[in-house]
């Protein structure tokens, strides 16, 4: 069986990254850490997955501070269990470019291994987050170029 | 001290939920569960908090499966802790109107006091969901109407 993971471990490591300090978030990280962010990569250039620590640091000093500021990242949820926890959080940050204000909640699924993440999936309510990032409501029609039922004679 | 959840009650319940078998389903719900699916309402109209029994059976019953039919609920991971649980799924169901296949990852948050729950979220990669609940890639700009610098005289 798994070595269970004790939960004091967990709300440390979980500060240091409500805190994005990346210093200390590299601690808990196995070098060979895989970490999935699920979202639309084209709107929010940090989603998708990342192989190892050093690609995981850069995920959270480079690619999510290009986009937004963190300054508020709050527990709603930790749940520890074995090797894994959960945690449900909401974040809170402003845009880079308007200073606008952005929150949505997101879900952390982690996995340990000797004491560092080996595994994390995180899950966020990404529709409403691109609206956020984007600064306007998505269009739910579909693009369509003119055809002949489009064109008028005048 | 508080109150703990058996993982067998947690198991059962989710057997009845992955089989959408409303009838096993309403014997783990408080009379007052809170039910929340974070997700827009105009694209996925079961999306939204459903307060009471009747609502979330509603809900399961009636209220998705207009918009899809729901045939496979695989468990990735299903975490608890004293009265909190975690869960990490992957959905996969046929669009109502068309049956074309969809399949996305849900997190589901619960609380449970007495062996029945008693507070359920709900997240999903919603931008992902809407695409596949669509049938079409999002349109990422703005959608607005015909403006003077649009329009050609011919």
């Amino acid at each position: 069986m798994a070595n269970p993971i004790p939960r004091p471990l967990v709300d440390a490591f979980y500060k240091a990254y409500a805190a994005r300090d990346a210093n200390k978030v590299a601690e808990f990280l196995d070098d060979n850490v895989t970490w999935t962010i699920s979202g639309p990569v084209d709107v929010m250039p940090f989603c998708g997955t990342r192989h190892g620590k050093a690609a995981v640091i850069d995920l959270i000093v480079r690619l999510v501070p290009e986009v937004f500021r963190v300054f508020s990242f709050i527990a709603e949820s930790i749940v520890v269990d074995g090797d894994r926890a959960a945690t449900l959080s909401r974040l809170s940050a402003t845009r880079n470019g308007d200073g606008r204000v952005i929150s949505y909640r997101l879900a952390h699924f982690l996995r340990f291994r000797d004491g560092k993440v080996i595994e994390n999936l995180s899950l966020i309510d990404s529709f409403d987050a691109a609206e956020q990032v984007l600064g306007h409501r998505l269009a739910l029609h579909e693009d369509r170029l003119a055809d002949m039922d489009n064109l008028v004679a005048v | 001290m508080a109150y703990v959840v058996p993982r067998s009650v947690v198991e059962a319940f989710y057997r009845a939920y992955a089989a959408r078998n409303v009838g096993r389903i309403s014997e783990f719900l408080d009379d007052d569960v809170e039910w929340t699916i974070s997700g827009p309402i105009d694209v996925m109209p079961f999306c939204g908090t459903h307060y009471g029994k009747a609502a979330v059976l509603d809900l399961i019953g009636r209220q998705v499966p207009e918009v899809l039919k729901t045939f496979s609920f695989v468990s990735d991971a299903i975490l608890v802790d004293g009265d909190r649980v975690a869960m990490l799924n992957r959905q996969s169901a046929r669009r109502t109107d068309d049956r074309r296949v969809i399949s996305f990852r849900v997190a589901n948050f619960m609380h449970f006091r007495d062996g029945k729950l008693i507070e359920n979220l709900t997240l999903l990669d919603s931008f992902d969901a809407v695409e596949q609940v669509l049938g079409h890639p999002l349109t990422l700009h703005e959608g607005r109407p015909l403006e003077q610098g649009d329009l050609v005289a011919l």
